[in-house]
């Protein structure tokens, strides 16, 4: 109360002193009049600000660990498994269309769980060469942009196709939910991805097992060994952040600790922030704006480009990896009233920052709601609804970029380590 | 009168405070550059990028190959040493000059202040006989040594760091910097952590003491340093200043760099004093301090040739600053002028870039994203300086002109948030900057400066978000 009574007098010495200065007054003495004032404070102690913003600081970065990354992390690792148990059902009974279909369903429910953490590569998700504590995980769980599917055919009807560990120690092997969809929802088998001179094709082998009706299963039971893998990834993850395993939640929950990773607070929030900026190239550029057209794209619309061509969940990715955004915003699901970086805002005086970004980012979840069935339906059926989300995802991103950035003085993501003056 | 100024400019004095310049230079920038290398900056600033922002008038310098260019600042590390040591040092100085201000000119995006003072100040040294005293060459050569240098090329190191703390004071001179604090707010307010100081960055008052603070340093600080009375509390204000610019901000060599300049300000037998001090006796070559002929600079013929154009030099350091006032608006919004005016650490500035092509036969806009051609560095150096993003739009539609599109137009919404501002745009998106030139002129098609204030530094002590809704207060 004592620091609102003051902020008000002292506003107003400010208001005026902007005034007189604009008037060509004396800089110098209006300086003066604010800065001692302003030391002595009515006689009493100063509020403590350092105290409080450094201590809601550390609050948000530990709660954003315990209470958004950890418990998504955890909560995937459980749909993995389901994954996993599916996979293994629908490859024991390749002609079982039942098993098949709850194959597909289980890949959707680790999908929606995974997209929202994507927002959230930090630390042993991220990669290494990019991320301070970066172990690679998430590309072991879900690869995209990067699928060979060449690659994957020429797994699908090879050795070890079906053998998990051999998948793991073999380098660059196709796995990860990306290549689970294309084994699991594409039912194409007469032609492959590989080029005629490929070994596959040279030699006939892949004619050989479409012949004899086997691409299927060998898909599935391909796929079989890829949602073990994922399983594994998942429960890695989860180990990697646990106090009894990498304890990487530390790195959050006491950054200022000799040996941290990040050094402080505010290094820790830039980390997690940085893996918001998923949002404006991965989610808004790549899965969005490209395939409608709007992005990088030179004819009318690249439905090629769409992240999900053969399971058709894009939109459904795009709102969890928006949801995802929102969790870390405002530091649980909405609601909650855990501490997140809109509370680091209306700390730092941009309630209205705050307020527009929560917002942009329901107006943009509520746009791509609004995108009628798939996402390469809409593209054909209802182009502006696309286009309606992709500008409302924008609205989020300028904010991201902007605002955000400056009030809370973090960096973008990749920017390099260097100096300025 | 001008025999008079004749005979103070080219009086002889102790070269002694110059040369442990060179060396303390000279080391400073060796470090500089194996600092560089270490931190793996040579791939990431030449090697990583595959689009370079060009520097007005210098669109001919060209990136080498990345091997090249490690080449060029491994070079810059024995080169500087050379000149911290002395050797072979007039080519060592001229050769660090050209390679230093190279590296720098390769892309806009590197540009620092304190780099281009490097370049500055290594160009006058070029001039500059330095190594007569304390340098391999002097012992080498016994015959070039002198232990004295004239009075001009002393006054003229002076001024030119003069010309830097005057410009970084006036710099200061707006609301922003003095009655908000602004950006100091947003930047101590995410830096409670520092070590010791921490605790005190967050208090209320910081911002304005500090930004107050900044202001009459870099304004006064020289007047003081150049005044013998207050000299050793201006230099302890010196030393005080960029130390905590050191622990606060990741400037790498600046507050070194700054130091060292400062001792250009102490009587030019410091070093010889000093050492006679530390070990009872007189110092190498103090016996001989006393004016030679040949210190004198060649004598008397060359001086007014050689006047007119220190004069022409210092002319043009003065005016380079003022230039940004012959444009209207606000310099740091506008930034027409901000650059080589020692605009140092003023504003924060952060904004998203999204351009749009349109080409004949196409039905609509296509966005074209920053990072499809930049790193993040330069993504993010680009968004707030309109020129930067003037270039960017011609390469693009370069680009789309070369994959066989007609009347290709380029326009773009920048919205650009400064010191806290809600951000705004900074380009008008109606433009074609594909019909746009690069120019000195007045840019017509970057948007008035936004009239709103900057983010309080004071603030309400409002908390949460809950506390929001609890209160009903906005905060701003």
């Amino acid at each position: 109360m004592a620091s609102i009574t003051k902020t008000s007098w002292v506003g107003r010495l400010v208001r005026q002193s902007a005034a007189l200065l604009r008037g060509r007054m004396s800089a110098v003495a209006l300086g003066l009049a604010l800065v001692v004032p302003g030391c002595g404070n009515n006689g009493s102690s100063d509020p403590g600000l350092s105290d409080e913003t450094r201590a809601l600081r550390a609050q948000v970065l530990a709660s954003l660990g315990q209470n958004v990354i950890v418990p998504r992390q955890e909560a995937f690792a459980v749909v993995a498994g389901d994954l996993e148990t599916a996979l293994a059902g629908a490859a024991a009974s390749p002609g079982d269309s039942t098993a098949v279909s709850s194959a597909r369903d289980a890949w959707r429910e680790a999908m929606i769980a995974w997209q929202a953490i994507e927002m959230m590569q930090i630390g042993p998700a991220a990669l290494r060469t990019q991320s301070q504590g970066g172990l690679d995980l998430r590309n072991r769980i879900y690869s995209w942009p990067d699928l060979n599917l060449c690659l994957v055919d020429q797994q699908t009807v090879e050795d070890g196709f079906d053998d998990p560990d051999v998948i793991a120690q073999t380098v660059g092997t196709p796995r990860g939910l990306w290549a689970i969809e294309y084994l699991l929802f594409y039912e194409a088998t007469a032609e492959n991805n590989c080029s005629p001179i490929n070994s596959i094709n040279q030699n006939g082998t892949w004619d050989a097992v479409e012949q004899a009706g086997q691409i299927q299963p060998r898909r599935l039971a391909y796929a079989a060994a890829l949602g073990t893998l994922v399983k594994r990834g998942a429960d890695e993850l989860v180990a990697q952040w646990s106090s009894e395993g990498g304890n990487f939640i530390e790195e959050l929950i006491s950054p200022t600790r000799s040996g941290a990773v990040y050094g402080s607070a505010q290094e820790g929030l830039n980390a997690v922030s940085d893996a918001l900026f998923y949002l404006d190239k991965e989610t808004k550029d790549m899965k969005v704006g490209e395939p409608a057209g709007i992005t990088m794209c030179e004819t009318e619309t690249c439905p090629e480009r769409l992240e999900s061509r053969w399971a058709s969940h894009g939109r459904e990715n795009v709102l969890a990896n928006l949801r995802g955004f929102q969790a870390v915003f405002l530091g649980g699901d909405e609601g909650t009233g855990l501490p997140g970086y809109d509370d680091l805002l209306v700390d730092m005086g941009a309630a209205d920052v705050a307020n527009d970004m929560t917002t942009a980012i329901a107006d943009a979840i509520t746009a791509t709601e609004a995108i009628p069935g798939t996402m390469r339906d809409a593209l054909e059926s209802d182009p502006p609804s696309v286009v309606a989300a992709h500008a409302a995802q924008r609205n989020v991103t300028d904010l991201l970029k902007s605002d955000f950035l400056s009030v809370l003085d973090l960096e973008a993501p990749a920017r390099v380590a260097a100096d300025i003056d | 009168m001008l025999s008079r100024l004749q005979t103070l400019l080219l009086e002889p004095r102790d070269i002694a405070s110059l040369a442990v310049f060179r060396v303390l230079f000279g080391t400073l920038l060796c470090l500089s550059s194996v600092r560089f290398l270490w931190n793996g900056w040579v791939d990431r600033f030449y090697g990583q990028p595959t689009f370079f922002f060009k520097y007005w008038g210098f669109d001919w310098v060209e990136v080498l190959p990345l091997s090249w260019m490690t080449a060029a600042y491994v070079a810059m590390a024995v080169l500087a040493a050379f000149v911290a040591v002395g050797f072979l040092y007039r080519v060592s100085i001229v050769a660090l000059f050209l390679l230093f201000t190279y590296v720098e000119l390769v892309d806009v995006t590197n540009y620092l202040n304190h780099y281009y003072l490097v370049s500055l100040l290594s160009l006058l040294m070029c001039f500059l006989p330095l190594h007569r005293a304390y340098s391999l060459d002097a012992k080498l050569w016994p015959r070039g040594g002198s232990p004295s240098v004239p009075a001009w090329m002393l006054y003229l190191m002076r001024f030119q760091v003069g010309v830097v703390y005057f410009f970084a004071g006036m710099a200061k001179l707006q609301s922003d910097w003095l009655i908000h604090a602004q950006p100091l707010g947003i930047w101590l307010a995410s830096r409670t952590e520092t070590p010791f100081i921490g605790s005190l960055l967050g208090f209320s008052a910081m911002p304005f003491v500090m930004s107050w603070a900044g202001f009459l340093f870099d304004t006064f600080v020289v007047p003081l340093l150049l005044w013998k009375k207050s000299r050793p509390y201006a230099f302890a204000a010196v030393l005080l200043f960029h130390s905590s610019t050191h622990l606060l901000f990741v400037i790498g060599v600046f507050p070194f760099l700054m130091i060292i300049n400062a001792t250009l300000f102490f009587e030019p037998d410091w070093p010889r004093k000093l050492w006679s001090r530390l070990t009872g006796a007189a110092a190498p070559g103090a016996q001989t301090a006393t004016p030679s002929v040949r210190s004198a600079g060649g004598g008397a013929r060359w001086f007014y040739p050689g006047a007119a154009v220190v004069l022409a030099y210092c002319v043009l350091q003065v005016a380079i600053p003022l230039r940004a006032h012959a444009y209207p608006g606000d310099v740091l919004w506008h930034e027409q002028g901000m650059r080589y005016a020692w605009r140092v650490m003023v504003r924060e500035k952060n904004g998203s870039t999204t351009y749009r092509v349109r080409w004949r036969g196409h039905p609509r806009e296509v966005e074209v994203p920053p990072s499809k051609y930049l790193t993040g560095h330069q993504e993010r150096e680009m968004s707030g300086q309109p020129d930067l993003i003037l270039q960017l739009a011609h390469r693009i539609r370069s680009d789309y002109e070369a994959r066989g599109h007609e009347e290709v137009e380029v326009r773009v919404d920048a919205i650009v948030s400064l010191n806290g501002r809600r951000a705004t745009p900074l380009i008008d998106p109606a433009v074609d900057l594909g019909k746009q030139a690069d120019s000195l002129a007045v840019a017509t098609w970057i948007v008035s400066s936004p009239t709103s204030e900057p983010l309080p530094a004071f603030r309400s002590g409002v908390r949460s978000r809950s506390m929001v809704s609890a209160t009903g207060s906005s905060g701003r």
